[in-house]
């Protein structure tokens, strides 16, 4: 590894806290369909069983980090099955990438044109938006990581008040008890309702070696469940033993709960929610259109040509956000027909490549016994 | 053993040679002849009016004294210079070479005094304000250090009062800043780097650093840089810091100023890299970090629970500063259901009678602000106070009183504006994002505030001076520096290990003097 390759890599907690506040942007939105099907008390159990599955999904990772810490799961596809493989795999994180980021746009537009600014124009919210995040992609992967390592704390402090503000209204009676039938499998139907929402385990598979110890990543994506875990287990207990059920049938229950706590001279706290959505929406975002450039970037080789692209693709996608943002029945449908892609591209796929990879060594070792696995090793990420 | 005294011996011969200015290859060697070289030296001049000769002659060996006038110490010159010359009674017929012999090893005319070999560098010698003497059939030149020049005492910094601190400030010529930081610093570490930086004007530039604390890396990139300036004439400060800043559109600074001798030896002892200019008395220091502008002397002359107090403050002022107008605009005209019914029925009530929007009013009060500030701040000192007194008149009472103006919005004013002064290395920032802020407040409320942050802060995370990120040590993070950023502990726990300006890139490991692999963050491609 050559002296520039070191650089340009974020640490750890960095990814950490950059990952948890692109998390939270689904996890501040608990959908109201999923508010009546389930209980209060199946709500919290499942969220404790979605982290232990999810730990589980994390085993790939740990495999490839550990023995290919320099490639992403795309240059390893390359390594393992050529380079149409590695093509096919970044065409489908792309087009993952590209449903993400207008899943996310339009249900940020969503809630601002719904609470903050009623009845005011999707594309009006969405153009200042997009050209921020435009302009901080362009930055690079290490300066949105510093920013959300400093917005994390302002995210607790913020999420902090607000669960303070409405600790007098709480009273834990108000959890509704596992119903008498169908307790643990409404539990498990919540568990993988939480893993389709979280497509933070597959931008790990992408994000890894960018980290200055690539090889201690699934520490990193454990913590970080550990750490959303933590965090969802604590709002919802607050927004269930504030609002009860009544908070499962909000669209946005967690702003239903900021509005209705006030702390000191402010009357209300939605605002601050307001705060917490936006910046949640922003790192998301920016997370996954930074992953998408870099999908791109296995396409394209010439800089320019690649820089052209990926403005032409983002004004698609700019287009693509305000197209769902008017037909949240399309985004309804995304999200069902795109439930089971986190758990492919997160556990399925890497570890198929794993096994490739692995099958390959073997030939290549009974071939000829001086290349190792070491020579499939590089620098591509 | 007989190898190795060989060597120290040649290496001594290569540092002496070293010292001495080496005529360059498109220069004009002397040629020994007097009335030649001084046909080239006048014609060098032009003849200018302050271009001083005395010719002499001393035991029949014709000889010349080349000087400014008005940059040399006559009384000096004569009783140092003149006066052994004149009088020794040098053997009859003495040869050119034994007047340089006297001059060199029997006498001691001046502390200062150097071989020059070209006429580009006498020139450059007399322009420092050296003596200049030449010796007919002697192939070189003896340039003696006399500088007489008037200069402004050593005063009190202006721009950077401190309660508690030393009361010296740098002043303009170079040899006394250097002489400052030498008399706080009394270590072999300490080095100066002395070289000239102006196309015409030739400026005389000062590195300093500590040779076991500084990163090598940081010194080459610093060198090229200066090295690459191209500039006719360099007469501030303010002229080489674009050339060290990473990019030049950026709000905050990433190379940091300062008037003060100990507060240039505080910061080289961490690693950093001081240039002094000659005819300026502020001196440059990078890299720069963001925390760095919160500091000062005085956090380290108060008990450390009052400096930390004092900094959280400082951090407190400089929010609310950039902050304060756009938020009220925001939540008075988007978000009122923010604030409690008392005080929003009092902005009302106040607003009510004002002919202008919020955000409007908003806007053209601090423009007015920044007008009354910017009159104030070059007019003679009583002229000065009279434009305040008039602002404060006009804008405090007449404007509110005249329905123009809500009284709430000259609180707002007046509270960001004492604010602004509390962090003065930010002030430039402050006041363009102050404007910023406003706007996208007026326009789309607590929405635009928070992007507008986002996009601010992403911004400083992405840039970096000299290798080390400006956000250092909070992202990235480091736990030891940090005992000196939003707190200041107690000297018990800072004095365990001073933190290095290294160790803050996030990616070297902090060894002092060692290349490392800076983090610089200039180059996009290594980004996607």
């Amino acid at each position: 590894m050559n002296a520039n390759a070191r650089t340009h890599r974020i640490s750890a907690p960095q990814l950490l806290m950059l990952l948890f506040l692109s998390r939270l942007f689904s996890v501040l939105n608990i959908s109201p369909v999923f508010g009546t099907l389930y209980s209060g008390m199946t709500l919290l159990l499942g969220t404790l069983l979605s982290f232990c599955l999810q730990c589980a999904f994390l085993f790939p990772l740990w495999l490839l980090s550990r023995r290919y810490g320099g490639k992403t799961l795309i240059g390893c596809a390359g390594d393992a099955g050529g380079e149409w493989l590695k093509k096919g795999a970044a065409l489908l994180f792309l087009l993952m990438f590209s449903v993400q980021i207008c899943g996310s746009l339009s249900a940020f537009s969503f809630f601002m044109t719904s609470i903050v600014f009623p009845n005011a124009s999707s594309v009006l919210i969405l153009i200042p938006f997009f050209l921020t995040l435009i302009l901080c992609v362009r930055w690079g992967l290490e300066s949105f990581s510093r920013a959300a390592a400093i917005f994390f704390w302002l995210f607790l402090l913020s999420a902090a008040s607000i669960c303070i503000g409405a600790i007098p209204s709480a009273d834990l009676l108000n959890i509704t008890p596992l119903p008498t039938q169908g307790a643990f499998h409404n539990i498990f139907s919540a568990a993988l309702g939480e893993i389709s929402k979280n497509g933070e385990l597959y931008c790990l598979l992408l994000l890894y070696p960018s980290l200055r110890t690539p090889k201690k990543a699934a520490h990193s994506g454990f913590w970080f469940l550990l750490l959303t875990c933590v965090f969802m287990l604590v709002t919802q207990t607050v927004i269930l033993s504030v609002l009860s059920d009544f908070g499962m049938e909000q669209t946005y229950p967690y702003y239903a709960l900021a509005s209705v706590v006030d702390l000191s001279v402010l009357q209300r706290l939605d605002s601050f929610h307001m705060s917490l959505w936006i910046v949640c929406a922003f790192f998301r975002s920016l997370l996954y259109l930074f992953l998408f450039k870099k999908c791109l970037g296995t396409f394209v080789i010439k800089k320019k040509t690649r820089a052209v692209l990926f403005y032409s693709l983002a004004v698609f996608l700019f287009f693509g956000s305000v197209f769902l943002a008017d037909h949240p029945q399309a985004v309804r449908a995304l999200n069902t027909s795109t439930a089971i892609v986190p758990a492919l591209l997160a556990f399925v796929f890497p570890l198929v490549i794993f096994i490739l990879l692995k099958r390959k060594e073997k030939r290549n070792e009974t071939n000829s016994p001086q290349k190792t696995h070491g020579a499939l090793m590089g620098a591509d990420r | 053993m007989f190898e190795s005294v060989k060597g120290r011996i040649d290496a001594l011969k290569t540092a002496m040679t070293e010292n001495k200015p080496q005529p360059q290859p498109n220069e004009h060697r002397l040629t020994g002849s007097l009335a030649d070289d001084m046909v080239t030296l006048r014609a060098m001049f032009s003849n200018s009016s302050d271009f001083l000769t005395r010719e002499i002659t001393i035991t029949g060996v014709p000889a010349a004294f080349l000087m400014i006038e008005g940059m040399v110490n006559l009384q000096t010159m004569s009783e140092m210079l003149l006066e052994p010359l004149l009088s020794h009674r040098f053997p009859a017929h003495a040869k050119p070479q034994d007047i340089c012999d006297y001059i060199e090893n029997r006498t001691i005319l001046a502390a200062d005094t150097i071989h020059v070999y070209s006429c580009e560098q006498v020139f450059r010698m007399i322009m420092s304000g050296f003596v200049v003497l030449l010796i007919d059939n002697i192939p070189y030149a003896c340039a003696y250090g006399m500088q007489g020049f008037s200069f402004r005492s050593v005063g009190e910094p202006s721009a950077e009062v401190n309660e508690l601190g030393s009361r010296e400030g740098f002043t303009e010529p170079l040899r006394i800043n250097m002489s400052m930081v030498r008399r706080r610093i009394k270590s072999p570490s300490l080095k100066f780097d002395l070289f000239p930086v102006g196309r015409v004007s030739q400026t005389d530039i000062c590195l300093i650093y500590m040779t076991d604390r500084v990163s090598k890396s940081l010194l080459r990139q610093l060198k090229r840089k200066l090295s690459s300036i191209s500039l006719d004439v360099v007469l501030t400060s303010g002229y080489l810091k674009p050339f060290l800043s990473g990019t030049p559109w950026s709000l905050f600074p990433d190379v940091s100023t300062t008037e003060r001798p100990d507060v240039l030896c505080a910061k080289i002892q961490e690693g950093r890299v001081a240039i002094l200019i000659d005819g300026t008395p502020f001196a440059l220091v990078v890299p720069c970090l963001f925390t760095e502008n919160f500091q000062s002397l005085d956090d380290y002359a108060h008990s450390a629970f009052y400096a930390s107090f004092v900094r959280i403050i400082k951090y407190v002022s400089f929010f609310v500063s950039i902050l304060l107008p756009g938020i009220y605009v925001a939540v008075s005209t988007f978000h009122p259901e923010l604030l409690p019914h008392a005080l929003l029925f009092n902005i009302a009530a106040a607003e009510e009678t004002t002919p202008f929007p919020i955000g409007i009013e908003a806007l053209i009060i601090h423009f007015l602000y920044e007008i009354m500030r910017e009159a104030g701040l070059r007019l003679p000192r009583p002229i000065g106070h009279a434009v305040s007194i008039v602002g404060a008149l006009v804008i405090g009472d007449a404007a509110v009183t005249a329905g123009l103006i809500g009284a709430p919005m000259v609180m707002i004013v007046a509270t960001t504006a004492i604010a602004s002064f509390v962090v003065p290395p930010l002030y430039e920032a402050i006041s363009v994002l102050r404007f910023f802020f406003i706007l996208v407040g007026m326009s789309m409320g607590l929405y635009g505030i928070i992007l507008f942050s986002l996009v601010l802060f992403v911004n400083v995370c992405a840039k970096t001076s000299f290798g080390i990120p400006i956000t250092a040590p909070v992202a990235p993070f480091s736990l030891s520096a940090m005992r000196d950023t939003f707190l200041r502990l107690s000297f018990r726990t800072l004095q365990k290990k001073t933190a290095s300006i290294e160790q803050l890139n996030g990616v070297a490991t902090g060894t002092s003097g060692k290349e490392d692999t800076s983090n610089t963050n200039t180059d996009p491609s290594n980004r996607s």
